[in-house]
Formats: structure tokens, sequence, C-alpha cells
């Protein structure tokens, strides 16, 4: 007990050391040594220490994801462009910015402050006046936010309204059908509902209590906004009701049963049979029929979930620009950053921002652009999506598909780059980036040499005569790399392995030298033999997606087409939800469209 | 300390650097953005808790630094004030979202479990986005606080001057901070083994 006391008392110690340290003082000699001596032995202060260390910055992008050449040049372009789009700043928000509280402080903002800070406190007097008069009149079935019903805020495909003229709103009593596609609903207290295909979906009861939805067929996904939500938000299926305060969760009902999945929070299942049960996050429930069987979500329920949580999380409410968007022929799938929204023809509200847009069909020129939506934006797109046009030339000078098939902007053929004109409707206040805004997921686009690089010397094995470990070995090729010399980082990838064949090290160190052969050393036929070794060694391994990506990237280099198309559908049946996944179906289709064999 | 710092590039100082990107100098912009470009993302990913959208903070960011490149005096150096700006502009952003748009990481979060034993700097990537996540669990004033004085060692008074906060509120957030992370930290199995190396790395080193 004794010592545990002395402990806490030297972290206390050490704690207020540090943070003498961090208001600007300088440690003594003596209390430097405490510092050390006590970092040796306990493990807690040691890993505050450890996490400082490693958070320190080192001149490389951190936590982030390093950007390849490419990208970091579409990146920096992006950045230029816009700053010089937009303008320099005024002189009162530039001194906002860089120094602060010089100009907050200045009488203009001061003025500014109060005459906010009055607006603010009449606004809450008012709010207050009506949720005091609603409080205090009869409670009935009607909407608390003005409108008696759900708002229809993404619509994709077939989605037909019942009784409504606008298409925009969904009447209490009626009932909204998803015959092909999907839609979206806003709902009071920031909640959102996602109906898939073959969905109908009936508003049964909004009042400022309750706000009560039934499922009559196919699935939807609710998001419902904790804490603020201060109605219930319940779902009624015909083998009983889903209640809920704040959480995200999908009905699914099918011919036989209904199935209830909590992605997060909790909810309560209602069922005539039973009595009542929460069912709680990463689980689902099947309601009807004499079993409630709960069961922990699996990883493929779980990802789909999460799939279209994304998609529904990109859907803006009332305040979100408008986007409606057809396509020659219909059909096409719509991306936005990388989330399929659903496919055309689509309309709806999405949140503000900046955003990628992708509208993509099987055999047909896809067709990106970047969008930066603002409030009140209305966004008309028509596009006319012509047959893919493959330069087997092109494809095999690059990667993955991207600078392959060529990118056109509406109206414009195949191949017409971004310099085309706009769709037909109003583009308002679209800004086409150029040059190419995709900056993610970063591609990386390698040409190979012309001739083979000389084979690399393997280095001394120490530099003053100490014998080498494998991890100075890979602190070695880490340093070669960031100076740009891949032929020394190679070499010390190599010599790891020879040295330290069974250490996890050299694991990493095939797949770093794979990506090292495919990018900068043009050595198509090493790389794939380091990913095949590492394959075989570890399928299931940390990097296992990185290196099958990167054998077929290899495969794809040297020309072996049917190895390739081994390879692509392998890695879509290992990982469907990859980064990658988008380009590899691609190519699996240009590869079977295609009969003849590529050089 | 006068940041009158030589420049390694095409011009001759950091302000005759950030005096030509804030006349619409497109070299200067380039280079001015290129300079900052890791700083300024590593920074940002700490402070979004490696969202997935942080990249668009990123270009928010350095979008508002060309924007006010005329107001840089040379006080400070370059960095320093691209910091300030890229920070304040981060958190504005933040603040501005809403949970709905958050939990879209939840994605990676799933895809990224398990222990990490790869190559070096891969393994130093990732448990920095480890790191950045446990970061996510605090809230933000605390997270800005101790991102910028541990990535960056910025000291009490200048984070103070960064967020425009009292100085004893920053100590507080940052003690605070410290506490907070210590207890995520050791729930965390590949933190927990790299704190282990830790002493035995930097004495190597």
């Amino acid at each position: 007990m004794r010592a545990k006391d002395r402990s806490d008392e030297a972290c206390r110690h050490y704690e207020r050391l540090e943070m003498e340290e961090a208001a600007g003082g300088v440690a003594a000699e003596h209390q430097r040594a405490f510092m050390a001596e006590h970092l040796v032995r306990c493990d807690s202060c040691r890993s505050l220490a450890a996490a400082s260390a490693l958070m320190h910055h080192s001149d490389d992008a951190g936590p982030a994801q390093p950007l390849d050449e490419l990208s970091r040049r579409r990146f920096v372009n992006y950045v230029v462009t816009q700053a010089a789009a937009d303008g320099p700043l005024g002189d009162a928000d530039a001194d906002a910015n860089a120094d602060g509280d010089a100009a907050l402080h200045s009488g203009r903002y001061r003025w500014k402050w109060i005459f906010a800070a009055g607006v603010a406190a009449l606004l809450v007097l008012s709010v207050g006046l009506v949720l005091a008069l609603r409080w205090s009149g009869p409670k009935g079935d009607r909407a608390a936010s003005g409108r008696a019903g759900a708002r229809l805020v993404m619509r994709s495909g077939e989605v037909v309204v019942e009784g409504a003229a606008a298409g925009s709103d969904l009447a209490l009593g009626k009932t909204l059908w998803v015959r092909r596609g999907q839609a979206a609903l806003s709902l009071p207290d920031d909640a959102y509902v996602l109906l898939g295909e073959r969905s109908a979906v009936r508003v049964v009861r909004m009042s400022a209590a309750e706000t009560t939805l039934h499922l009559e067929q196919g699935w939807l996904l609710a998001m419902v906004q904790p804490k603020r939500h201060r109605r219930r938000f319940v779902v009624t299926t015909r083998a009983g009701r889903v209640e809920v305060r704040g959480t995200v969760f999908t009905v699914q009902v099918t011919a036989g049963r209904v199935r209830v999945e909590v992605l997060r929070g909790q909810v309560r299942l209602v069922n005539p049979a039973h009595p009542q049960r929460l069912l709680r996050r990463g689980h689902s429930a099947h309601l009807g029929g004499q079993d409630l069987t709960v069961r922990p979500l699996t990883a493929r329920a779980r990802r789909v979930a999460l799939a279209r949580m994304a998609t529904l999380a990109l859907v803006g409410g009332d305040r979100g620009a408008h986007l409606d968007l057809r396509s020659q022929p219909t059909g096409a799938e719509v991306a936005v950053d990388g989330v399929v929204l659903g496919r055309t023809p689509l309309s709806g509200r999405l949140r503000l921002g900046h955003h990628r847009l992708r509208v993509q069909l099987a055999g047909r020129t896809p067709v990106q652009e970047q969008l930066i939506l603002r409030s009140g934006d209305r966004i008309r797109r028509d596009y006319e999506l012509g047959p893919t046009v493959v330069s087997v030339r092109s494809l095999t000078q690059s990667d993955m598909g991207v600078d392959g098939i060529a990118v056109g902007r509406p109206g414009a053929g195949a191949g017409a780059g971004a310099g085309a004109g706009a769709g037909t409707g109003t583009a308002s206040t679209v800004r086409p980036v150029e040059p190419g805004p995709q900056v993610f997921p970063p591609v990386i686009i390698s040409r190979p040499k012309a001739r083979r690089p000389r084979a690399a010397k393997i280095p001394p094995s120490g530099p003053d005569g100490v014998a080498v470990t494998a991890g100075g070995l890979l602190k070695r090729a880490q340093k070669r790399r960031a100076a740009r010399d891949w032929q020394g980082a190679a070499a010390s990838y190599r010599l790891l392995l020879v040295k330290f064949p069974a250490s996890s090290a050299a694991r990493a160190a095939l797949v770093a030298l794979g990506m090292l052969g495919l990018d900068h050393l043009g050595n198509p036929a090493g790389a794939l033999r380091s990913f095949n070794t590492y394959l075989r060694a570890t399928r299931r391994g940390v990097l296992a997606q990185e290196a099958a990506y990167g054998r077929i990237r290899a495969l794809r280099r040297l020309g072996r087409r049917t190895l390739e198309l081994a390879a692509l559908r392998t890695f879509l049946k290992d990982y469907p939800g990859a980064l990658q996944a988008p380009l590899v179906k691609r190519r699996l289709v240009v590869l079977s469209a295609s009969p003849t064999k590529q050089p | 300390m006068v940041g009158q710092n030589t420049n390694p590039g095409f011009f001759a100082s950091e302000v005759a650097l950030a005096r030509a990107a804030g006349e619409g100098n497109p070299r200067a912009n380039r280079e001015l953005a290129e300079r900052l470009l890791n700083r300024i993302r590593a920074t940002v990913y700490y402070l979004a808790a490696g969202d997935r959208d942080a990249d668009d903070l990123v270009q928010m960011a350095l979008v508002a630094i060309l924007r006010s490149a005329r107001t840089f005096r040379g006080d400070s150096s370059l960095e320093r004030w691209g910091d300030r700006i890229a920070v304040r502009t981060a958190l504005r952003e933040l603040k501005r979202r809403r949970w709905r748009e958050r939990i879209v990481s939840l994605d990676g979060e799933v895809a990224r479990e398990g222990r990490v034993s790869v190559d070096h700097d891969i393994q130093r990537r990732l448990l920095r986005e480890r790191l950045a996540r446990l970061l996510g669990k605090l809230s933000m004033d605390r997270r800005t606080a101790v991102t910028l004085h541990w990535m960056h060692g910025y000291s009490v008074q200048e984070i103070a001057d960064i967020t425009s906060a009292p100085a004893n509120t920053v100590r507080d957030r940052l003690r605070t901070g410290k506490k907070q992370l210590k207890s995520h930290l050791e729930k965390d199995p590949a933190l927990r083994d790299w704190a282990r190396s830790f002493i035995h790395e930097s004495q190597g080193s």
C-alpha cells in the first residue's frame, strides 16, 4: 500500500514538472534525472511520454496517408486554384485569422458582438415563448416543425408518393413506395430515414410527443439524433414495433419475418407475443413468430448497414443544396465522395461543402466532377454517357484505369478533358476545378523506365561496424525513402530479408519492396515475386490487402491477363469494401469486355 | 524571435514569399502550400481525430492561409503563423459539423482493428492513426491543447494565444486531457506495446 502511495506521489511530481516545462519553465538537472528515472519505472507515465514522442512532428504527414507525387501536386493545384478563385481575404477577416485577439477586440468587432448577443437574446425569448405556448396547448396529431408530414429529401430510381402534388412532401397517412432505387426522408428533430428498393412506408403519427412510421415492406435505416430529440421515434411493422429516442438502426420486413439491427444506441422492441425487450448496439433480432432471437450483428450485415448509413449521412436537410441528376442512358450509378447514393434519375438534397461526384455505368464512359455546394444552390445535370473508349496503349501506361479510361465532362465526348462545357440545365454555383480535382483516393501512377535500373549494392552491415538489427534496417530504409533514394531503400529491405527472414519486419519489408519495385524502380516482375511471397506467408496479414492490390498492378504491368482476371475476382471477393474496389471493378469490366489479349 | 529566416526556395525570405503569395503570384502560392502541406495535414488529422473528411479541412486551412498571406509580417516563423490560421480554420469547421456527419468514420474503425506489426514507418503511421482516434475521445478543447503541445512543442501561453483562451484554462485542458488520454492509452494494446519499447528505442537512437 505504501509503495503504491509512493508511486502516486512520484507520478504527481512528474506531472507537475511536465506542466512547469509546458508553461515555459526549464527543469534543473536533478529534476531531469528524476523524470528519466520515473519513466523507466512507471508504465502509465511512459505510455504518455511515448505517445508524445510518437506525435512529435517530423516533417511527415503524421497519421494521414502519405500522398504520392501526383496526388500531392493535385492537392496543391486545387488549393492554389481555389485560393485564386476566392481572392484575398478582407482586412478584418485576414487579421482575425492571423492575429485574432486584436481584431476581435477592436471597436468594430465589439459592436458586432453586442449586436449578435442582442439578436440571440431576442431569439431565445421568442423560442421560449413559442415552446411555452405549445406545451400549454392541447396535444394533437400535428407536426412540431409546422409541416404535417415527412419531407422527401432524396429520390433515386422509381419513387411514388401517394397524393403529393409537388412530390417532395409525404403527408400524414400517405404512403411512399420505392419501386426501384432508394429514397430518403427528413423528419422533425433531425431524424432521417433511408428507404431501400421495393419498400413502402407510411407516416402514421406526428405529434409533439411522437413520430411514428409504419413499414409495410422492404427495409429502412433510421438515424435519430440523440439528446436533442425530445419526441419518441417509432417504427411499426405487422409483427411489432421499435421505439427509440436517439440511435441508428435498420428495420427489414421480409415475407416471413421482421428483422431489426442496431448500429448505435439501443431500441426497445415491443412484440405482442413477448414482453418488451431492449436491443443494444451491434445486435439484431427477429420480431414476429414465437421466438425472439437476439444475435450479434454479422460482419457482412454491419458492413451493409454502415454503407447505408454513409449514404444517409450525405443527405442534407432543409438547408442542403438541391441536386437533380439525369443521364442517358438512365440507371447510372451516382457516387458522392465514394459513397453510392443511388441510380439516375436522382434528385435530392445534399449536405453543403465540397463533394466529388461520379456517375458511371458499365460499358460507358464515367463522368466525374468536383462540386462546391452552398446553401440554396440548385444543381441540375443531364449527362450523356457515351460508350467506353479503351485505349490499350494508355491503359498499359497507367495504373488501374483512372487514366486509362477517358473522363469527360457532360456534353463532351470521351476524353474531352476538363475544359468542356457544363451539362444542360442551370449550373448556378458549381465550380469545376481545373486541373483534375480528384485527390482521393490517392492513385499512384508510375511509368516504367526505359531501361532497367542497375542492380543495387547491398550496404555494409552497420555504419560503425555495429551489428545491424531488423529495426535498424527498417529505419535505414525509411530514411533512404524519405531522401528519395529508392535503390538504397530497396537494398536495405533486401538485406533485412536476408538477415532476418523470419521476423515480422521482413514480411512488411516484402510489401514495401514490392511497392518500390512497382512505383519507383520499374521492376514489376520483382514486385510480383515480393507480393506472392508475402501472400503465401500470410494470407490474412495486416498488409494482405495492399499486397493483393499490388499483385494486381504488377500482373497488369506484366500483361498477364488471365492471372490478372483471377486476381481481380479474388480481390473483390476478399475485400468488397476496399478503397480500391471501384477501380478493380472497372478494370474487371474492361478486361471482361475486350476479348483480345493485351501485349 | 524575428522570423526573417532564410528560405531555401526561389524567394529571398519568408516575408517575401508570403508577400508574393498575397499578391497572387502562383509560384509563391504553390511554394507556400507545398511547404506547409505536411505540417498542416498532420495537425489537422489529429484535430479531426482521423476523420476521413480531414483532407477537406486541410484544403480549407491551406486556402485560408493563402488568402491571408499578405498579413504575414515575419514576427514569427511562417510555420507558426500557418499553424495559427490552420488551427482556427479547422476548429471553426469542426464545431460547425454535426453529429450525423461524424459517425461515418466508423467504417475505418472496423477495417483497421487488430494489432500492428508492420514496416516501421507504416507502423508509425498506423500507431499515429490509433492515437488520433484516441484523441477523438477527448473534448475538442483538450484535444487541441494536447495536439499543439505534443506535436509542435507550443507552450501554454502560445496555445492560449492561438485558441484565444486564458492561459490557466489551457493549462487545465492540457492536464485533464493528458490524464484522460493516459487511461485510454492503457486500454490500447498496440500503443501499450509501443510504449514498452519506447525507452529502449529512445536510448538506442
